[in-house]
């Protein structure tokens, strides 16, 4: 839970230096405004997970992992798996975060991590359904947050899309009765349709920044974040922040952040072939 | 007992205290004819001296010590500042640095986010009570402040200020150190702080090995070439 | 105990256990510190199978104010498992057994900790289970102790925790999930290894008087061999840098 009275400004003089090197070109850790920190993706890092993954930019860090269970459809689409998708941070990742329920901040976390998902679509739910209107297949993907410094939204994105993509399930068979029997050793991989790329960017002034730092968000004006998908199309957006933002400086931000995608889109992939070629041989 | 150049202690480490020797340095316990570590500490001895240098360990505000506070709280007559320490400060009308100061409202002096490089007088209260009345005291509005751990400010300082005045004169611009972890550069030059800063990760890495300061120098004057900064 | 023990094979015909290991053998261990960057002191803990995070944060303003100690630190201690760190899905909301499991911690770390130095503030540890597989509040008692003096929290002691028992009549020490819960006994140790003093102390099973100190001698065994694994994380660092150093000085 994040209590904002405990998260005190930073200095005036940081601020100050901020803005100072904002207005000569560069951000205070040395990027160039368009430019993302280093990314690590980590896959397989809990065995008893279906899927894991854990990512860092920069210094946040996010653990994603993927687990199924057997339950029942939502009423309005009977013929469809379940996806569950939880965010929490956990205390671990700054002194103003307090352990608890999740809060107004994780649950944004999740819903936007979930729309990304949901809409590209990553999975084929279509394919998890078990008795058409009475047993599918529900998937949790549970993310947490280890170390927070800025753009949670990616980290968190990369994280459960990573998990996703290399996660293995058990087949299923109905059997009489409707019962259903559960085959541990046929594994096989989740139903993939489109993979999403999220791009989280702020403004402050008139400047716009990819990947900012928690610094970077506590003087923003404006966050955005943009999912797309392989076939160049937008699948998600999310605004917060505090201010407005200028027409002509979101379409500037929403060409930036589909430019950004791609090279994100290639590390991500990577990532992922590396972790399968290794989990073949 | 043999000399030694230096050895890392563990808490619970203990060391026997010959007769005629004598222990200076923080975070340990006496404990009869045992000196016991209680944080990760660097021992070494000299003559019959044995010195304790803790390469971890957590700001405990010392009455008479010069410490860099951002303000978080402001009221009328008293504003408080995060001292990078358990305890917060707070600074009242009286440690204010000028003559008429029954007509000071804090609240137009400070705003949440000022910087400023204060003594600490002693305690009022749960807080550690402040002043800005002396030399270099005041509110800092330009320059920038980079964070060390405070108990590597004694290395970044030096012996009798060896190393601080060398990094002083070699980048020619004004430092003020606080003793709770921060370190203030009168220098808008990014360039600058940006050594400082290399600097400081390395002091911070590698306060325990000796030779610092020549390495220290080194980098500083490696950098400042890199720049076309003819000494 | 339960009607499959006898069933279930914990010691085969060489005298090995479900994992390989000998009777008298704790699990390969990995510790590292400093692992967080925001914690003023984190440690990473792989014990077999167990994965086990720590942050601490403090000492520090205590909120709210009414909970502080008026001569000591409060040591605040969490014990919190992930959704996805057992083979079933946990449920997100704290169980009772992780708020006991809090307090055990807490109570096994506490005489350690020189919390009179810092009278009105609070020293937060907070330990998170990645990955479980059997004794995990005794990994978290090691890896919290480790990451206490990686935040420079004045100690007396480190204090280090195993667990041993006994599984088809023999004495076995740091025991896996399987053992834990088919074995016929459990007792669970922390000690501040050079001060020798025992920090903590839980049993379930049943054990003769006899018995109970032969296992507690094992459990003692284990935290020492954990002992020294946590003091070479502790070095690591500073003599990595160290080689750093002079190897450079010999390039030049």
């Amino acid at each position: 839970m994040i209590s904002p009275s405990d998260m005190y400004g930073m200095s005036f003089l940081k601020r100050r230096a901020m803005l100072k090197l904002l207005a000569k070109g560069t951000r205070l850790d040395g990027r160039e405004f368009h430019e993302y920190r280093p990314v690590k993706i980590n896959i397989g890092v809990v065995e008893k997970a279906s899927g894991s993954a854990e990512v860092s930019i920069g210094n946040t860090v996010v653990i994603a992992g993927v687990k199924w269970d057997i339950g029942e459809p939502f009423p309005d689409t009977p013929d469809e798996g379940v996806l569950v998708t939880m965010a929490e941070f956990l205390p671990t990742s700054a002194s103003f975060i307090e352990p608890g329920p999740p809060d107004e901040h994780a649950i944004e976390l999740a819903r936007v991590t979930d729309r990304g998902i949901r809409h590209a679509p990553l999975i084929d739910l279509k394919k998890l359904c078990l008795i058409p209107g009475k047993k599918v297949l529900t998937v949790f993907v549970d993310i947490y947050s280890e170390n927070y410094d800025g753009n949670l939204f990616d980290a968190a994105s990369r994280a459960a899309v990573a998990s996703i993509l290399t996660c293995k399930i058990p087949s299923f068979k109905v059997g009489e009765d409707e019962n259903i029997e559960v085959d541990e050793e046929q594994l096989k991989p989740m139903p993939i349709v489109k993979v999403p790329i999220s791009v989280t960017l702020v403004n402050i002034g008139d400047y716009i920044l990819v990947d900012p730092t928690f610094e970077e968000e506590q003087v923003s004006d404006v966050r955005l974040t943009f999912t797309f998908t392989e076939d160049d199309k937008i699948c998600a957006i999310q605004k917060g922040g505090p201010g407005g933002i200028s027409e002509d400086l979101l379409m500037e931000a929403v060409d930036i952040a589909f430019k950004v995608s791609k090279e994100q889109r290639k590390l991500l992939m990577g990532a992922v072939k590396n972790a399968q070629k290794e989990n073949d041989t | 007992m043999k000399t030694s150049k230096g050895a890392i202690f563990l808490p619970g480490d203990s060391l026997p205290i010959p007769p005629g020797y004598k222990v200076i340095g923080s975070f340990s316990e006496v404990r009869g004819k045992h000196v016991i570590c209680t944080t990760i500490t660097l021992v070494s001895i000299k003559g019959t001296t044995i010195k304790l240098v803790p390469l971890k360990g957590v700001y405990i505000p010392n009455v008479g010590d010069k410490v860099i506070g951002i303000a978080k709280h402001i009221s009328v007559d008293h504003c408080i500042f995060d001292i990078n320490s358990p305890y917060p400060a707070i600074l009242q009308i009286n440690g204010f640095p000028t003559k008429s100061q029954s007509r000071i409202d804090m609240r137009e002096q400070f705003t949440v986010g000022t910087v400023i490089y204060g003594e600490v007088k002693g305690k009022f209260g749960p807080y550690i009570s402040l002043t800005l009345q002396g030399p270099e005291l005041g509110i800092l509005s330009k320059g920038f402040v980079l964070e060390i751990s405070p108990v590597k400010i004694p290395r970044f300082v030096g012996k009798r200020g060896s190393m601080i005045n060398m990094i002083k004169d070699m980048l020619k611009c004004n430092i003020l150190v606080g003793m709770n972890g921060r370190v203030w550069i009168e220098s808008d030059e990014y360039e600058i702080i940006k050594i400082i800063r290399e600097v400081i990760d390395k002091i911070e890495r590698e306060s325990h090995v000796s030779g610092l300061t020549d390495r220290v120098k080194n980098l500083i004057a490696a950098r400042l070439k890199e720049l076309g900064v003819s000494k | 105990m339960s009607e499959e023990c006898g069933e279930v094979k914990l010691i085969d015909e060489q005298g090995l256990r479900t994992d390989g290991r000998k009777p008298d053998e704790i699990r390969k261990t990995i510790m590292k510190v400093g692992v967080l960057k925001n914690a003023d002191g984190s440690s990473y803990l792989e014990q077999g199978r167990n994965k086990i995070l720590v942050a601490v944060y403090g000492p520090e303003e205590l909120h709210p104010k009414h909970l502080a100690l008026p001569d000591k630190a409060l040591l605040q201690c969490r014990y919190h498992m992930l959704t996805f760190s057992t083979d079933e899905r946990r449920s997100p909301a704290p169980s009772r057994r992780d708020i006991e499991l809090s307090k055990v911690i807490k109570s096994a770390l506490e005489p350690a900790i020189l919390l009179e130095k810092f009278p009105m503030t609070t020293i937060r540890v907070l330990v998170e289970v990645i990955q479980s597989d059997g004794g995990t509040r005794c990994a978290g008692i090691t890896a919290a102790s480790i990451a206490l003096a990686n935040a420079g929290i004045p100690m007396r002691d480190l204090v280090v925790a195993c667990a041993a028992g006994k599984v088809d009549g023999q004495y076995i020490v740091d025991l896996n999930a399987d053992e834990d819960k088919l074995g016929e006994a459990d007792l669970v140790v922390a000690i501040m290894p050079q001060r020798k003093l025992v920090t903590l102390i839980q049993m379930d099973g049943s054990l003769t008087l006899d018995e109970f100190k032969k296992v507690f001698e094992l459990a003692k065994k284990g935290c020492y061999e954990l002992y020294n694994i946590q003091r070479k994380a502790l070095l690591e660092h500073y003599e990595k840098v160290a080689k750093e150093v002079s190897q450079d000085d010999i390039s030049k």
